[in-house]
């Protein structure tokens, strides 16, 4: 065996041992990819599975649910609870996915207070004992009124309660002003009650329907789409009006794809021809409506043409959709939707589909609205709330008369100026105020004023970071919450309740509520020493237990069909009012006007935002059930426009707004879904804070890209869709950013 | 236009399938390889008869066979996710299943390159070690070099036959796959004996040469045939034709496979029938990038071919 | 005389929004690995803007009458079971990914734990008389189970009443997933 080395330097001997090594390397790695044991199933016919009934949070809909913990008392799985009526043993995905919200690693897990720059894990003890320290001086400086609680979310009425008892009469709920307020308001106005959640339309049993804006199916309100499969399935016919190709403009026999912001003009059009052509449903209208006249001259130039010239839709389409209205009606429906915050006159379009469904006649009938019935449990006996100082509210009144809630951006606006009366504190519960409302920076602004900002939460949001204190409330899965007994078609009552135990230092919102309540002296409104006293004290007045709601989830009453020939309406005049005196009163429009929308600049399009069906926007966004199937947002761009800037599918693009903010990189969807003026950017992605490990910098936020907002005078909504982008081709390295913490 | 979005990204299968990579293409090639030697080993005999000594090239060849096939078993084996279970691959036969089939072919193609080898190797010390198994042999030569033709050239067809019997991949899915696979086996065989001449029994060698000529004429020919029976059948195979008319493998197919694999070496193997060069290494080297090229051609196309040829039509 | 079980799926895209609850649902109740899924919705829009037409499938395992991946597997771990169902024998499996190779519809997946896996029709539910996971779950009820030999099915009805197609038919795999025209 020669011993001499070959050319390279290498000896035989190294060089075989060397390739045996090499070969040996390469080998071992294939040969371990033997069996590993079998990993355990979580099927809910496995021994030892546990179903707990409660309702779910994902969204805001409150799904009656099982959640199934395994024999290591493990949640693995969630479905719906058969006998719930809002999901009827039916699940969206979001709520299948809620165990990626209660296993979420990145979940805040004890109490914080903020020490100058840096942050202290402390006890309940000291962070509830600083909390009622702060809002006892406070109070004594410039009163109770002075803290305000923002909230959203089921969990959040005890706190409310312990606020009222305290005195402090201020909350607010972005759910106002930036999603149902418009609506809310203009069918307050009409038909003297709101259109509340969840919505009492018919949709099921309607022979027509159009939807103007809402994306069914892509919204996965759970009842709502089962609904609405049930409504296609029974060959219900659709009109879609949406400047985007949604899952629900799939299933229509019309998509009515309109230039955006001029949704009006075509509502009017039909009044209009519903009117002129008398196509109405006269015997509701004569017998429950007023203001036909004012509204027949009022809406008298909104020909077909004239609404074409607006809105791009063919006065063909126009006249055969009013035709099918008024075919079908009263088993018509003009969906309300429910985000209806979008261009600043949107109370007004609210009203114009009320007084459409009013001309169809479909209010208490089937396919139209239902007037549903409450599960009637009693209220535990607290004594009288304080009489709470009513001067916030006034003031916010002269602003918004119609504002039934205060909306966010106008509290935030009020504490950054320091206004009469003053606001020191904020409360804050269960919402993502820096991406939920516009100018996130005036927020943080707004925040700086404050002697005190609780945070509520369980997720290091953004908002954490500017958190004097933030206590981790825990998941809708281990806890109790106040009875859920909404308007329905069926009445109801379910019960949330614990299916595991908190984790880690978290603690429930019915006990930090108390808790709180207790340091500041309440302890006549928290008679109760635990949640489930409280619950059964209640249920007992309905002759249930809490042994029977913890057993079964929900119990439902018999009740007649939610339909009705004789409606009554608890406006003014005690009918709907297709002319509205008390919006002439105030001012405004009596019949809603059509103005046409600001233009985009040259080269920029129409920013629109919306849901996708596995998210619920930012409470999802770090979800790892749900980001398996969509962890980032997509810009929807149409395909003529990408190939005129020369985007291609799937690449990334920064876009920057007409006030010059840039977003951050997003992924471009290619696609002849939208028009060519618009793009859309699903809500809720492209979050800043690093603690959010599995949603941090993926896709961009909408929010930080509504920087021109026009607020509607009438309830105080703040507008969505009226800011342009356009493309920048070569996206610069990302900034870090004020909150990467 | 059309727009298709999934939600399925499993690995190894999105976006497109890509189970199979080089243990699998070197199996196949070794696989025909050795298929290929026995079956020209087999022929030899039958041409030659047993009476004169056999070439030290073939013997050589044939010894190496087991040992090759062998290897090519082993990266078969690094191929399996679940390696304790390969036994079960015995406790069965399935009929409808080449992988079965291959199996067990694989099995029996043992014993018969060994008789070969003995056959082959007869006079050799090592042979002579064991005197009863000369013996034995020599006897049943005729029904040994059928055997080993006849195996040698199901082993060869069967790789073909492996792919070729998936309708779910249009690239593999063609009659044509399966004789392909035989001519190239038999091809690269010789281009392997090839590489093992010493010099000696120049008269065999240039008869090898010759057949080489005609093997590589006859891929060539197949490949024609390949291409366009998937011209002509159903759409799905039409579009997968695009990975080497313009698509991803085309650079692949016609440099590596036809040009270095084909081409070049039958105008070597040309110049050398006509005297006018003397290639010992580079002929039959080329032959064998070539046609392991071909498998991994084969291997990766087919996998590509079912997206390829379903986005094709879809967004047609 | 004994009627044979052929348990099917009827699929009505009509209904379908591809929210994907069947996705999520079916990766809980068979615990699927992170990464991997045993059914998954299509969404396939054609057309140029403003003429479009859409259609959301939610697609698995087609439990096919002639299954490739039956006759591809050298083990016999794929295999036919009760009423049709193609099921995977775990200890049969050697990896060798024939099967996968096969499926026309790609319905099959690699375990980490090293054996091929797929949809199961929820074969451990069924057999207790419980509609498989995806369809209990959806929420626009659009996917259907059963047994196309019992005649009072509801399978059986929505075939005999109305029309439906199945996928890639050409490839004579004649797959039980039926979908509703």
């Amino acid at each position: 065996m020669a011993k001499k080395p070959h050319g390279n330097g290498l000896s035989r001997r190294s060089f075989l041992s060397l390739s045996a090594a090499l070969a040996a390397g390469t080998v071992a790695g294939n040969v371990l990819r033997w069996t590993q044991p079998a990993t355990a199933s979580a099927s809910i016919l496995d021994p030892g599975m546990t179903a707990t009934p409660s309702f779910c949070e994902v969204c805001f809909w409150k799904c009656g649910i099982d959640a199934w913990t395994n024999a290591q008392g493990k949640l693995v799985q969630i479905t719906g609870h058969a006998s719930h009526p809002l999901s009827n043993g039916r699940l969206c995905p979001r709520g299948t996915g809620g165990m990626g919200q209660l296993y979420d690693p990145d979940r805040i897990k004890q109490p914080m207070l903020r020490d100058g720059d840096t942050w202290r894990a402390v006890s309940w003890d000291e962070a509830l004992g600083f909390v009622a320290k702060r809002m006892e001086a406070i109070k004594a400086k410039w009163g109770p009124e002075s803290v305000a609680l923002v909230n959203h979310g089921h969990g959040a009425s005890f706190l409310q309660h312990m606020m009222k008892a305290w005195g402090a009469p201020v909350t607010s709920a972005p759910s106002w002003a930036q999603c149902r307020g418009p609506r809310d308001a203009a069918f307050q106005v009409t038909y003297g009650r709101p259109v509340g959640s969840p919505e009492f339309t018919d949709i099921e049993n309607a022979r027509f329907m159009v939807l103007v804006g809402s994306h069914l199916g892509e919204n996965m309100h759970n009842t709502q789409v089962q609904e609405f499969a049930r409504f296609v399935e029974r060959g219900g016919e659709l009109a879609v009006v949406d400047p985007r190709f949604s899952v629900a403009a799939g299933k229509a026999k019309w998509w009515l794809p309109i230039r955006p912001g001029t949704d009006l003009a075509l509502l009017l059009a039909w009044i209009r021809l519903l009117v002129t052509e008398g196509t109405y449903n006269k015997a509701f209208v004569e017998q429950h409506c007023t203001g036909l006249p004012e509204l027949t001259a009022a809406v008298s130039p909104y020909t077909p043409e004239w609404a074409y010239t607006q809105t791009g839709i063919e006065p063909d389409v126009i006249r055969e959709v009013a035709r099918r209205l008024a075919m079908n009606a009263p088993n018509a429906l003009v969906h309300p939707g429910r985000r209806t915050n979008w261009y600043g006159d949107d109370t007004q379009r609210a009203r114009a589909v009320a007084i459409l469904n009013a001309l169809l006649g479909n209010f208490g009938q089937r396919g139209g609205f239902w007037l549903g019935h409450r599960f009637s449990v009693g209220r535990y006996p607290y004594p009288a709330y304080p009489k709470a100082d009513e001067a916030f509210e006034a003031k916010m009144r002269k602003h918004f008369p119609l504002a039934e809630e205060t909306p966010t951006q106008y509290l935030r606006d009020h504490t950054l100026a320091g206004d009469d009366p003053p606001i020191k504190g904020w409360l804050v519960y269960g919402t993502d105020l820096l991406n939920n409302f516009p100018h996130k920076e005036k927020t943080i602004e707004a925040f700086k004023q404050l002697e005190l900002l609780v945070v509520v939460e369980t997720m290091p949001i953004e908002l954490t970071g500017w958190a004097d204190v933030v206590l981790p409330d825990t998941t809708y899965l281990e806890r109790f919450d106040d009875l859920h007994t909404p308007t329905w078609k069926v009445p109801y009552v379910a019960l949330r309740q614990p299916v595991v135990q908190p984790l880690y230092d978290s603690k429930p919102v019915w006990w930090i509520a108390r808790e709180l309540g207790l340091r500041l002296g309440l302890q006549k409104y928290f008679p109760w020493k635990n949640v489930e006293e409280y619950l059964d004290t209640r249920l007992r007045t309905a002759g249930l237990s809490l042994a029977d709601l913890k057993a079964k989830g929900v119990v439902t009453k018999d009740a007649p069909p939610p339909y009705t020939d004789r409606p009554t309406f608890h406006t003014r005049s005690g009918k709907v009012e297709l002319y509205s005196h008390t919006l002439a009163q105030l001012g405004f429009d009596a019949i809603p006007k059509y103005t046409p929308p600001a233009e985009p600049p040259p080269g920029f399009f129409r920013l629109l935002i919306g849901r996708v069906p596995v998210h619920s926007f930012g409470r999802t966004t770090n979800n790892r059930v749900l980001t398996e199937i969509m962890s980032e947002n997509h810009l929807w761009v149409n395909a003529v426009t990408a190939r005129d800037f020369g985007l291609t599918n799937g690449q990334y693009v920064r876009v920057v707004n007409q006030d010059g903010v840039q977003s951050d990189p997003v992924k471009v969807k290619v696609t002849q879904r939208i028009r060519p003026d618009s793009v859309f950017l699903p809500h809720g992605f492209g979050r800043q804070t690093p603690k959010l490990h599995q949603a941090y910098h993926k896709g961009t936020a909408d929010n930080d890209l509504i920087t021109r907002i026009v607020v509607d005078p009438i309830m105080g909504g703040t507008s969505t869709n009226t800011n342009f982008v356009t493309f920048i081709q070569e996206p610069r390295k990302r900034q870090a950013s004020a909150e990467d913490a | 236009m059309t727009e298709l979005t999934t939600t399925r990204h499993n690995p190894l299968i999105d976006p497109h399938l890509h189970i199979w990579g080089t243990d699998v293409t070197i199996y196949l090639f070794l696989g025909g390889m050795v298929g290929g030697i026995m079956v020209l080993t087999g022929l030899y005999y039958f041409v030659k008869g047993i009476n004169r000594e056999t070439p030290s090239f073939i013997r050589n060849s044939m010894l190496a066979s087991p040992v090759l096939l062998s290897i090519g078993m082993f990266f078969l084996f690094l191929d399996l996710e679940n390696k304790w279970h390969v036994y079960r691959f015995y406790l069965t036969f399935k009929v409808t299943s080449p992988m079965s089939w291959g199996s067990w072919i694989l099995i029996f193609v043992y014993p018969v390159s060994v008789a070969m080898i003995v056959l082959a190797n007869r006079g050799r010390w090592w042979v002579n070690w064991y005197p009863p198994a000369a013996r034995l042999v020599e006897p049943f030569w005729k029904l040994i070099a059928a055997g080993n033709v006849l195996f040698g050239a199901v082993l060869a067809l069967y790789t073909g036959i492996l792919l070729s019997a998936f309708t779910a991949r249009p690239f593999w899915n063609n009659g044509v796959l399966a004789p392909l696979f035989l001519i190239s086996g038999i091809s690269t065989g010789a281009a392997f004996m090839i590489l093992f001449h010493d010099g000696s029994s120049v008269r065999e060698k240039e008869e090898l040469g010759m057949i080489k000529l005609g093997l590589i004429t006859a891929e060539l020919i197949a490949l024609v045939l390949y291409i366009s029976s998937l011209l002509t059948s159903v759409a799905n195979q039409r579009e997968a034709v695009h990975l080497i008319m313009g698509g991803p493998y085309t650079a692949h197919f016609w440099v590596l496979v036809v040009g270095i694999g084909l081409v070049v070496p039958l105008l070597l193997q040309t110049l050398e029938a006509l005297h006018k060069l003397e290639s010992r290494f580079v002929m039959p080297l080329l032959v064998l990038v070539g046609g392991f090229a071909l498998r991994y051609l084969m291997v990766q196309g087919g996998q590509l071919s079912e997206t390829v040829a379903r986005l094709t039509e879809v967004l047609r | 005389m004994f009627r044979k079980v052929r348990y099917v799926m009827v699929i009505d895209t009509k209904k379908c929004v591809g929210c994907a609850a069947c996705v999520f649902a079916c990766k809980q109740e068979n615990n699927v690995p992170e990464g991997y899924c045993r059914d998954w919705i299509e969404q396939e829009v054609r057309g140029t803007f403003p003429v479009l037409t859409m259609e959301n499938r939610s697609q698995r395992c087609q439990h096919c009458d002639s299954p490739p991946c039956v006759y591809a597997c050298p083990t016999g771990a794929s295999h036919v079971g009760t009423g049709g169902i193609t099921l995977v024998y775990k200890d049969l499996c050697t990896g060798c990914k024939a099967c996968i190779a096969a499926c026309p519809y790609d319905a099959r997946y690699l375990h980490p734990d090293g054996y091929v896996d797929k949809c199961t029709f929820c074969e451990h539910r069924v057999k207790v008389g419980m509609q498989p996971a995806c369809v209990a779950v959806c929420p626009t009820n659009c996917l259907h189970f059963g047994d196309v030999n019992d005649p009072n099915s509801n399978v059986r009805k929505l075939l005999d009443t109305r029309r439906s197609h199945t996928q890639k038919s050409e490839l004579g795999t004649q797959p039980q997933l039926y979908w509703l025209d």
